[in-house]
C-alpha cells in the first residue's frame, strides 16, 4: 500500500519535472537568450534601438494595422459568428468547418493567394488599379492579409458565448418594450462582451506578430515590427537592435493578454 | 369588454408540422385562464403568438375586440414570464424589474417608486441589489413576475412558470401569484401541464390537446362533466371499461363513483363480483384495485373510515356497484 503510494508520487513528480525541463528548453531558453542579447551592452543601446526613427515607425505601423484589423474583425467576425450560431441555412456546417481554415494555411500561402488575386496578374488587381486603388504593396493588402489570418480567433471566441445566450432573455426584452436594436445593445451585447474582448485580444496580438503574409504582400514597402526585426538581422546584421525590438514585441502583447484575461475573468464572475 | 383577449381560428405551422389548428379562446378581463395540456400540444406556441414572438399563419388575436396582429412584440404590452426565468444576468434585481420602465422612458423617480412597490408585492424586500445568480429559483421567478407586471401589461402570460421549482415552494408561489393577480386585476393566461396547478390557479380552465382547446370551463365542469375521453383522463383519474352486459359501449367511471362491499353482505344485492387485488394508502384515502370476473381491473377510491366500516381486507371478494358513469358518444372508442 505504502509502496504503491510512493510509486504514485514518483510518477507524478517525474512527469512534472520532465514537462518543466522540456518546456524550459524548447520555449523559455530561446526567449531568455533574446533578452540577454538585447541588454548585453547595457540599457542605453536597448533604449536607442527601440526609439530610433525606423523602430518607432515600425511600431506605429504594427499598432495601427493591429488596431484596424481588430475593428474589422469585430464586425465581420461578429456577423459570421451570429450567422453560424443563430440561423440554420444550407451550407452552415460547411461554413463552420471552413472557419478554421486560415489557421491551417501557411502564411506564405495567404500572402501568395492575395497576390494572385489583387496583384497585376490577378483577377481583381488590374480593375482596381484602373480605378486608382492599390492593394498589393500597400495598406489595403496588409489589412486583407491580417484579417484573413486572424478571423478564426474572433469567431472562435464569440461562438461559445453566442450559443450560451438564452433566446428567452432576448424575447423577454422584446416583450418589455425594447425594440430589436435596443435588445441587441442592452441584452445581447453585454452577454457576448467577454467573448468580444477575448477575441479582440487574440486578434490584436496575432496581428502584431504576423510576418509571412505581410512580407509577401508589402515587404519593402510597409515595415511592421516583425519585418523590421527581419531586416535588421538579415540585411544589417544588427542583432543587438533586432533583439531589442524583439523584446518589445514579446513583452507588449504578452502583458496585453494578461491584463485582458484578468478583465474577462472578472466580467465572467459577475455574470 | 375593453380588456378581453380573444383568439379566433389561430393556426400555426412549423414546416409540415401543424402546431395550432384553428384554436379559439376567450379570456375575460381581470380573470386568470389556466391552459392545461400535455407537453408538445402547442401551449408555448399559443403564448408566443399572443405576445407577437411568433407570427400565426391564420386567425386573429383580439384585445378588447381590436386586432393586435400588426403590432410587433415590443409594442404589444404583454408581460411574459418564462419557465427558465430568463432574467437579465448582468443586471440587479431592481434593474431587472425596472427594465421595461426604462424602455418606456419613464421618469427616474417614478421608476424607483414602482420598483419599490413591486419588490414588496412579490416579497423580495432586501434583495434589490442582488444579481440573478445569487437568487434561488423561487426568488428568480418572483423577480420575473415583478418585471413583467412593472409596465402595467394588458395581459400577463405565464409559460409553465413554476415547473422548475420544487413542490413546496411551488405551492406557496402559486398562492402568492393568485393574491397578486387579485390585487392588480391583470388579465392572465397561465400555462401548465399540471392538473392540480391549473385547478388552483385558474378561474377558468381550458384543456388543450393537439393544437386545439378541447374543453373550457370551471374545475367543477371539467371534472364532473368532461366532454371527451382525453379531458376525463387528463383531469383526474378515470376508469374506461365496457359496461357489463352492454357490449361495445365504453364508459368512464371516476374512482370515487365506485362503491365496494363484502360479497357476503346480504343487505346489498346486484352489482358485479370482483376481487380486492391491491391497496394503495393515500393518507386519508385508500385506492383499491378491483379485479372483475371478466378480467377488467377497476380503480376505486374510498375514505379510510368507510373502508374499515365495511370491514374490507385485501383479497376479499367484493360486490362492485357503479354509482355514476359517463359515456362519450361522439368519439368512437
Ligand atoms: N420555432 C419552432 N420551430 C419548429 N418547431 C417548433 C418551434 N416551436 C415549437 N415547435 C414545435 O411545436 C410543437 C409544440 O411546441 P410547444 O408550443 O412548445 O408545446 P408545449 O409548450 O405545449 O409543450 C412541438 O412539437 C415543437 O417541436
Ligand atoms: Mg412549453
Amino acid at each position: 500500500m505504502d509502496r504503491r503510494r510512493t510509486l504514485g508520487q514518483l510518477t507524478k513528480w517525474s512527469t512534472i519535472s520532465l514537462g518543466v525541463v522540456l518546456f524550459g528548453f524548447l520555449v523559455i531558453l530561446p526567449l531568455t537568450s533574446v533578452f540577454k542579447f538585447s541588454f548585453q551592452d547595457g540599457v542605453g543601446p536597448f533604449i536607442d534601438a527601440v526609439t530610433s526613427e525606423n523602430a518607432l515607425n515600425a511600431f506605429k505601423n504594427s499598432l495601427v494595422i493591429a488596431g484596424i484589423t481588430t475593428c474589422i474583425n469585430m464586425v465581420v467576425g461578429t456577423l459570421l459568428a451570429f450567422a453560424i450560431t443563430k440561423y440554420d441555412f444550407p451550407g452552415r456546417s460547411v461554413l463552420k468547418s471552413l472557419i478554421d481554415l486560415p489557421i491551417a494555411i501557411p502564411t506564405a500561402v495567404v500572402g501568395l493567394s492575395l497576390m494572385m488575386l489583387y496583384g497585376p496578374m490577378g483577377m481583381l488587381g488590374p480593375i482596381l488599379q484602373e480605378n486608382g486603388i492599390k492593394v498589393v504593396m500597400a495598406m489595403p493588402g496588409v489589412l486583407l492579409a491580417h484579417v484573413f489570418v486572424t478571423s478564426p480567433f474572433m469567431i472562435r471566441s464569440l461562438c461559445p458565448v453566442l450559443e450560451k445566450i438564452d433566446r428567452n432573455v432576448e424575447e423577454a426584452a422584446l416583450t418589455l418594450g425594447a425594440n430589436k436594436t435596443k435588445t441587441f445593445f442592452f441584452v445581447t451585447l453585454p452577454s457576448i462582451r467577454s467573448g468580444l474582448i477575448a477575441g479582440s485580444a487574440l486578434t490584436f496580438t496575432r496581428s502584431l506578430g504576423e510576418f509571412g503574409a505581410t512580407l509577401f504582400i508589402a515587404g519593402g514597402m510597409i515595415t511592421t515590427g516583425p519585418l523590421y526585426i527581419y531586416y535588421l538581422s538579415d540585411s544589417s546584421f544588427d542583432f543587438q537592435g533586432a533583439t531589442s525590438i524583439a523584446v518589445v514585441l514579446m513583452v507588449l502583447p504578452f502583458s496585453l493578454l494578461l491584463i485582458l484575461n484578468a478583465v474577462v475573468r472578472k466580467m465572467e464572475v459577475r455574470i | 369588454m375593453r380588456g378581453d383577449i380573444e383568439l379566433k381560428g389561430l393556426s400555426v405551422s412549423f414546416g409540415k408540422e401543424k402546431v395550432l389548428k384553428k384554436l379559439d379562446l376567450t379570456v375575460k378581463e381581470g380573470t386568470i385562464m389556466a391552459i392545461l395540456g400535455p407537453s408538445g400540444c402547442g401551449k408555448s406556441t399559443m403564448l408566443r403568438v399572443i405576445s407577437g414572438l411568433v407570427p400565426q399563419n391564420n386567425g386573429v388575436v383580439l384585445l378588447g375586440g381590436k386586432s393586435i396582429d400588426r403590432l410587433p412584440p415590443h409594442r404589444r404590452k404583454m408581460g411574459f414570464v418564462f419557465q427558465n426565468y430568463s432574467l437579465f444576468p448582468n443586471l440587479t434585481v431592481s434593474r431587472n424589474i425596472g427594465f421595461g420602465m426604462r424602455m418606456m422612458k419613464m421618469k427616474r423617480r417614478d421608476i424607483v417608486k414602482r420598483v419599490d412597490e413591486l419588490v414588496s408585492l412579490v416579497g423580495l424586500s432586501g434583495m434589490e441589489k442582488k444579481r440573478p445568480h445569487e437568487l434561488s429559483g423561487g426568488q428568480k421567478q418572483r423577480v420575473a413576475i415583478a418585471r413583467a407586471l412593472a409596465t402595467y401589461p394588458d395581459v400577463l402570460l405565464l409559460d409553465e412558470p413554476f415547473g422548475a421549482l420544487d413542490a413546496k415552494i411551488r405551492k406557496r408561489i402559486r398562492r402568492d401569484l393568485r393574491s397578486i393577480q387579485r390585487e392588480l386585476g391583470t388579465t392572465t393566461i397561465f400555462v401548465t401541464h399540471d392538473q392540480e396547478e391549473a385547478f388552483e390557479v385558474g378561474d377558468q380552465i381550458s384543456v388543450m390537446n393537439n393544437g386545439v382547446i378541447e374543453q373550457n370551463g370551471s374545475a367543477m365542469d371539467l371534472y364532473e362533466r368532461p366532454g371527451t375521453e382525453f379531458v376525463s383522463r387528463f383531469v383526474g383519474n378515470a376508469n374506461m371499461i365496457e359496461l357489463p352486459g352492454e357490449e361495445g359501449r365504453t364508459v368512464m367511471i371516476r374512482p370515487e363513483d365506485i362503491s365496494l362491499r363484502k360479497w357476503e353482505d346480504d343487505d346489498w344485492t346486484g352489482g358485479t363480483k370482483g376481487k380486492l387485488a391491491d391497496l394503495i394508502h393515500l393518507g386519508p384515502l385508500i385506492e383499491s384495485s378491483v379485479l372483475l370476473d371478466n378480467g377488467d381491473t377497476l380503480t376505486a377510491l374510498m375514505s379510510r373510515s368507510d373502508f374499515h366500516l365495511k370491514g374490507l381486507k385485501r383479497n376479499d371478494e367484493v360486490r362492485v356497484k357503479i354509482l355514476k358513469f359517463r359515456s362519450f358518444k361522439e368519439e368512437n372508442i
